[in-house]
């Protein structure tokens, strides 16, 4: 009894012996299997999925019943691989067998979600088919899964943005918030520079209708936009629309005079850039001026052509009176700074007087007037007054506090 | 003959004013999201029925909307994202002034009367364009880049795997 036991047991050993001898030749001469080892390979192992597809590959052209035949053993052996299936669908397809490919490509779409790669081959198979609504489902789920086909996807959709189920399909997505939908609206955005197909503002609004509010990285982008094309009016809206409530209550004709919110380098806020000579900062207020905090710019001593707090305005055309609290803590300066007034940055509109040396809080104020034409963007921005290099080397500290401006009637 | 020239012109500038004078006060008639105004530099949130002066500045922020009134016959729709100026005392006699593109859609009864061929200057009731901005049609067609993700008609496996290729060992199998 215990003989026979053994004899089924060494029987059941030799065969899983030769099983992994044979698939270790397998898979040997498969790595090979480009330079023509695909009869060896199948010898060894005849079920030997990646043999079994070159083979069918091989066929293609000579014995169509064998190639639709060795591939589907192909499938069936190895069913994560799914090249097979791609294959497959597409001989049905060029075979006229549109319902059989049409049935084989969604299946891969069910079977592969995940695989970005199936989805790029079943989109493309949909899109030369006309069918660019599933074609561009599976482009999503594509970039919803890998940013790697980012810039040649986008580049393909973009370009067929005149074609009006693309147009559908990609504002669908804006409002399904899907979420490679902000990385294609950052390249519509840097597209928009090269072409002239008009989207932004679609998209845009597109997720604007359904979120309710978009992300404030979106509409930190959108206002870039705009500013960049001029489009200022709708630039400050779309700002105005993502302030919150305590920025809203800092609105005039300049936004945030008493420096109360944080600065930012967008829209309509406060602009304080970095730079190496002076160090900007909202501080606590203190004796003289109001609200919690100021404005303090504290020059390094180093040569710097100052000009690197800064705010845009929408005033109309008119009398202006800009006004505000300054105080001079040891500024030393050849020519002083001040605030000046300008026509984006060309035209001056006015210029305050140059603030120096050392005084507590004290009041002042500049008049100007924005003219009917050419200048719907003010610049209100804070500038050294030099004329040679010298006038550039500035020492101390200047706040200030409750800046206003206020229409002349 | 010179006396009835001054009293024509007298009759025109009185024309003007007594038109200033006693046109109805603008009023907020009804606000859906957020609406701000700005009065002389001083931002405040609409309410309803708030009273506009010549001068002021309606800001409809994003998804919102306001409708202006001017007695029973004139009112203006505000939609999401405009900024309206009031520059006449009459609100249907401006919609050449709107400051916006979009401008205020001018309709003479949204929710009143019917307009009436005697219910004034027909021109004031015209209404302005649609949302010009979801009019973007057009484009460019990039027709390389579109070969690049198309499967060519002709079935090739190597073609067929080079456009789902890029790494595990797709590309490594040859058809040929």
């Amino acid at each position: 009894m215990i003989r026979a036991y053994q004899s089924i047991l060494f029987l059941v050993a030799l065969g899983l012996i030769w099983r992994i001898i044979s698939l270790g030749f397998s898979e040997y001469f498969s790595t090979d299997v480009a330079t023509k080892n695909i009869d060896t390979v199948l010898k060894w192992n005849s079920s030997n999925s990646q043999a079994l597809f070159s083979k069918s590959l091989s066929q293609l052209s000579s014995d169509t019943n064998f190639f639709t035949s060795s591939l589907t053993e192909s499938i069936i052996s190895n069913v994560s691989d799914s090249r097979g299936l791609v294959l497959l669908a597409e001989h049905w397809a060029e075979q006229g067998e549109v319902a059989k490919a049409n049935k084989a490509m969604r299946l891969l779409g069910e079977m592969y979600p995940a695989d970005a790669k199936v989805n790029i081959a079943v989109a493309s198979y949909f899109y030369k088919n006309n069918n660019i609504t599933e074609a561009f489902q599976h482009w999503s789920q594509a970039m919803t899964r890998s940013h790697h086909f980012d810039t040649i996807l986008f580049e393909f959709i973009y370009s067929q943005l005149n074609n009006r189920d693309m147009r559908a399909a990609i504002l669908d997505a804006a409002k399904q918030a899907s979420k490679w939908w902000p990385r294609f609206f950052a390249f519509a955005i840097k597209q928009s520079n090269k072409h002239d197909i008009e989207i932004v503002d679609a998209l845009y609004d597109a997720r604007l209708d359904v979120k309710n509010s978009v992300e404030p990285a979106i509409r930190r982008q959108y206002i870039r936009y705009l500013v960049k094309r001029e489009n200022w009016q709708k630039a400050y809206m779309v700002w105005l629309s993502g302030l919150s409530l305590t920025e809203r209550e800092s609105l005039g004709y300049l936004y945030d005079g008493g420096f109360e919110n944080e600065f930012d380098h967008y829209g309509f806020y406060w602009h304080a850039y970095k730079n190496k000579a002076a160090k900007i900062d909202r501080v606590r207020s203190n004796v003289g001026a109001s609200g919690n905090k100021a404005l303090k710019v504290t020059f390094l001593n180093k040569p710097t052509a100052f000009h690197h707090v800064r705010q845009k305005t929408l005033l109309s055309a008119g009398r202006y009176l800009f006004k505000g609290k300054v105080k001079k803590d040891g500024l030393k300066s050849n020519r002083g700074v001040s605030w000046r007034i300008s026509c984006g940055r060309k035209a001056v509109l006015g210029e305050s007087t140059r603030f120096n040396g050392m005084e507590h809080w004290q009041s002042f104020e500049v008049e100007f007037k924005v003219p009917e034409q050419n200048c719907n963007m003010q610049d209100i921005w804070l500038v050294t007054k030099a004329k040679n290099k010298s006038d550039f080397k500035i020492k101390g500290s200047l706040w200030f506090d409750d800046l206003s401006i206020v229409k002349l009637h | 003959m010179r006396k009835n020239k001054w009293i024509a012109l007298f009759l025109i500038i009185l024309g003007q004013v007594s038109g200033n004078v006693f046109a109805e006060q603008v009023t907020v008639g009804e606000i859906s999201g957020i609406v701000m105004l700005n009065k002389d530099g001083v931002f405040v949130k609409v309410g309803t029925g708030m009273e506009l002066e010549v001068g002021d500045q309606v800001y409809v922020l994003e998804n919102s909307s306001a409708l202006l009134l001017q007695g029973n016959d004139c009112a203006a729709r505000l939609n999401s994202n405009e900024l309206f100026k009031l520059d006449k005392s009459d609100l249907c006699a401006q919609n050449s002034n709107t400051i916006n593109s979009q401008g205020p859609k001018l309709v003479a009864a949204i929710g009143l009367d019917e307009p009436t061929s005697d219910s004034g200057d027909a021109g004031s009731n015209t209404e302005l364009p649609e949302d010009q901005q979801s009019g973007t049609e057009g484009g460019r067609v990039f027709s390389g880049l579109a070969a690049k993700l198309a499967v060519p008609a002709t079935l090739t496996g190597a073609v067929l795997f080079s456009t789902i290729a890029g790494g595990g060992g797709v590309g490594a199998i040859s058809p040929e």
